[in-house]
């Protein structure tokens, strides 16, 4: 019985260190240099692992996302983590050359307002979350579900991330502020019928979706 | 016609210039989608990809009364065929031959290029193995501007029926007649010349309607036709080699313009070839 | 040229002799040619020169030299102005980023004028050029929209996973519809079947969010 694995640490990670880009919403995977867990003891690096439906409706977030303690290990190849570790998300070169791991034991209800976009240092992939989610749910239930059913389950909600990045780096550099744009952003996400959201489900109309939500950014500028 | 070295006619008679390049490969297989797409990608903007024949015959063929013909349109054609924006000239390919040929000759070196670019893209995309035969065929159709002209006081000698004296005493005149010559003029070269004067139906033999367009006015009018056809069809076949082929080119068009230079009289270039007015073809 | 020679004569009764004839012009203008073509055209068809795996190879080539020449093309273009047409036909920056081999952080690079290494601008134009010639050659209507969505319904693949994979010939032959998607899915993993076999489904809830079950018997 064996999880899914990397070929390389580029494989798990969207952004590290400086190419982190501030304006990309919190996201399932998120490395934080320094949090403070309730309940964790250890203090230090943190990533979020709660499903992103739990901890934000549209702009709005919640109080609270589940997090867990990111520490030190012994360094491993990528083959190892198919068949071990099950209770740890690895996370290896998330900060300078070494390995870390994700501890799936040390979670705990991270207040939403410590999570500063300026001390993020790593987002995840799309692999990288499908990989992070498969490892959760087995460590809690022993389910294996392979990563790209998760992928298929909730590659919308990375959509719709990467469309909220790329709309605020648009009206940001336009002169607008980053809440406005997140809420000019949501309202947009919203209209139609069905709405561009529910669009991003279906796998054949993400492309309109994304010309729409481009498009419109772009009208957006031009009216300022 | 026209050479580096020789003169250029104002009012020049050509009215095609083809060249035509064999090489082993059965034409008239289908050629692949494929080839024509990778074919118009090299070509580029300025030749636009032409739809399969289903068009009259441009060219009357030679012997036969001018007909007009439609052909069946096939699902994959044997012949890619591309024309310049202003359809003034040709490209084809088959499977076995490369053709280029234009109705707006002006010289050579402006020709070459278009040939250039053909066998370029023939080489790419078939990967010729040899040549077969190489052949550049001028047609000119010489019009003086008469009803009735009198092609004796035009032309050489050479390429009028027999006549005597005593015959033109007697009044009979030659009212048509048809040459045709063959000539050696190299090794595993030669030159086919027909010629002969035209009616004024048709008025042309190379047809203003078809797949090229004439520049000019529409050709009328009683002509007189020099079809010249040189080719270079070696024994052995020897391996394509695109420098080979052009230069084979070059060398087959320079006996042809002087068996041409030697047809025409000083009056015919001094009053028609190089006389103001409008272009005659 | 004109037949009154032809129409005329006198017919003797003695026999003749065929008279030696000089040859019809050997170097045939287009038309000659296509006429030609066409009246030979009822042999033609029961016979084919490029059958089996030399046609298919001559098209592979011809593809290949279509390609390379429209990227050579686009690749005289600035980066940021291919990327924003790849942008504008709908494609999300993380797939453009997988299928050009390099992270999205680098995209957004590019995008803001920096130039990328030559190779990466030859990728780049190459990825245009491909869109291009499946759009407009084989109808592809929206390559974006085609090309993330997956081949066979059973497994995850998607054209974007084989481009990044660097199968652009299987993925052109699927847009000219020249194989079917499961001999699309063989070419390229010939163990498809088994390694996307899956106990699980995705399925929408009462609240029309996505979960994930085990799949349910039949």
């Amino acid at each position: 019985m064996t999880l899914d694995t990397f070929d390389s640490a580029d494989d798990l990670y969207l952004a590290r260190g400086e190419e982190v880009n501030p304006h990309r919403p919190l996201f399932t995977g998120d490395v934080f240099a320094d949090l403070v867990i309730p309940g964790v003891i250890e203090d230090g690096m943190a990533m979020i692992v709660a499903h992103p439906c739990t901890f934000r409706a549209g702009a709005v977030l919640a109080d609270r996302v589940l997090v867990a303690r990111v520490v030190p290990h012994s360094k491993q190849g990528p083959g190892s983590w198919r068949t071990g570790f099950y209770d740890r998300m690895p996370l290896p070169d998330v900060s300078g050359t070494g390995q870390w791991v994700g501890n799936l034991d040390l979670v705990g209800r991270a207040v939403v307002t410590d999570l500063d976009a300026t001390t993020r240092i790593a987002c995840l992939s799309a692999f990288g979350v499908n990989m992070l989610q498969q490892r959760l749910t087995f460590h809690l239930t022993r389910a294996k579900i392979p990563t790209e059913t998760f992928e298929e389950a909730f590659s919308h909600t990375f959509e719709e991330a990467e469309l909220l990045e790329e709309w605020t780096d648009a009206l940001v550099g336009g002169g607008w502020t980053i809440t406005d744009a997140t809420t000019a952003f949501e309202h947009f996400l919203r209209s139609e019928s069905p709405t561009w959201q529910e669009r991003l489900k279906e796998a054949q109309l993400r492309s309109a979706v994304r010309r729409a939500c481009r498009g419109e950014a772009a009208r957006l500028l031009r009216n300022e | 016609m026209d050479d580096d070295n020789h003169e250029v006619y104002r009012r020049a008679p050509v009215a095609l210039v083809a060249t035509e390049i064999a090489f082993p490969g059965e034409i008239g297989s289908p050629m692949p989608p494929a080839v024509g797409r990778a074919a118009a990608e090299l070509l580029g903007d300025d030749w636009v990809h032409e739809p399969p024949p289903r068009l009259p015959v441009g060219v009357n063929v030679l012997g036969s009364a001018p007909m007009s013909v439609e052909v069946a349109g096939m699902s994959s054609s044997p012949i890619l065929r591309f024309a310049d924006r202003h359809r003034g000239s040709a490209i084809a390919l088959t499977s076995g031959s490369v053709s280029v040929e234009t109705t707006r000759y002006v010289n050579w070196p402006q020709f070459k290029t278009a040939l250039e670019l053909a066998v370029g893209i023939t080489e790419k995309l078939l990967r010729p193995t040899g040549v077969i035969r190489a052949g550049m065929r001028y047609i000119d159709e010489i019009r003086v501007g008469r009803d009735v002209p009198q092609w004796q006081e035009w032309l050489s000698a050479s390429v009028m029926p027999p006549a005597f004296d005593a015959m033109a005493a007697s009044g009979w005149e030659p009212m048509t007649w048809t040459g045709a010559a063959q000539y050696r003029i190299g090794e595993d070269r030669q030159l086919i010349l027909r010629y002969g004067p035209q009616p004024s139906q048709p008025g042309f033999f190379v047809n203003p309607d078809g797949p090229l367009r004439r520049p000019g006015p529409r050709p009328q009018g009683p002509f007189f036709l020099l079809d010249f056809d040189a080719s270079w069809q070696p024994q052995v076949v020897p391996r394509w080699d695109t420098h080979i082929v052009l230069e084979t080119c070059e060398q087959l068009r320079r006996p042809v313009r002087n068996l041409f230079d030697q047809i025409l009289t000083p009056r015919l270039v001094d009053e028609v070839f190089n006389s103001e007015g409008e272009e005659q073809r | 040229m004109s037949d009154t020679l032809a129409q005329q004569g006198t017919t003797p009764t003695a026999g003749l002799v065929a008279t030696v004839a000089v040859p019809e012009p050997v170097t045939k203008t287009i038309e000659e040619r296509a006429k030609s073509l066409a009246e030979h055209a009822g042999h033609i068809r029961n016979t084919t020169s490029l059958i089996g795996d030399d046609a298919a190879a001559m098209q592979l080539e011809a593809f290949r030299i279509q390609l390379d020449e429209r990227t050579a093309k686009l690749a005289k273009q600035a980066p940021s102005e291919l990327l924003a047409e790849l942008s504008e036909l709908g494609f999300a920056w993380r797939d453009l980023a997988r299928m050009l081999g390099v992270s999205v952080p680098a995209l957004r690079r590019w995008r803001g004028g920096e130039l990328p290494s030559g190779e990466n601008r030859r990728l780049v134009a190459q990825l245009l050029a491909f869109t291009q010639i499946i759009r407009d050659d084989h109808l592809v209507f929206e390559p974006a929209s085609w090309m993330e969505v997956r081949i066979v319904g059973d497994a995850p693949l998607t054209p974007i996973d084989l481009y990044a994979a660097g199968q652009l010939e299987v993925i052109h032959d699927l847009a000219a519809e020249k194989i079917t998607p499961e001999a699309a899915l063989d070419a390229a993993d010939p163990d498809w079947r088994n390694r996307y076999r899956s106990e699980w489904e995705v399925a929408t809830g009462e609240d029309g969010e996505r979960f994930v079950r085990p799949k349910t018997r039949r």
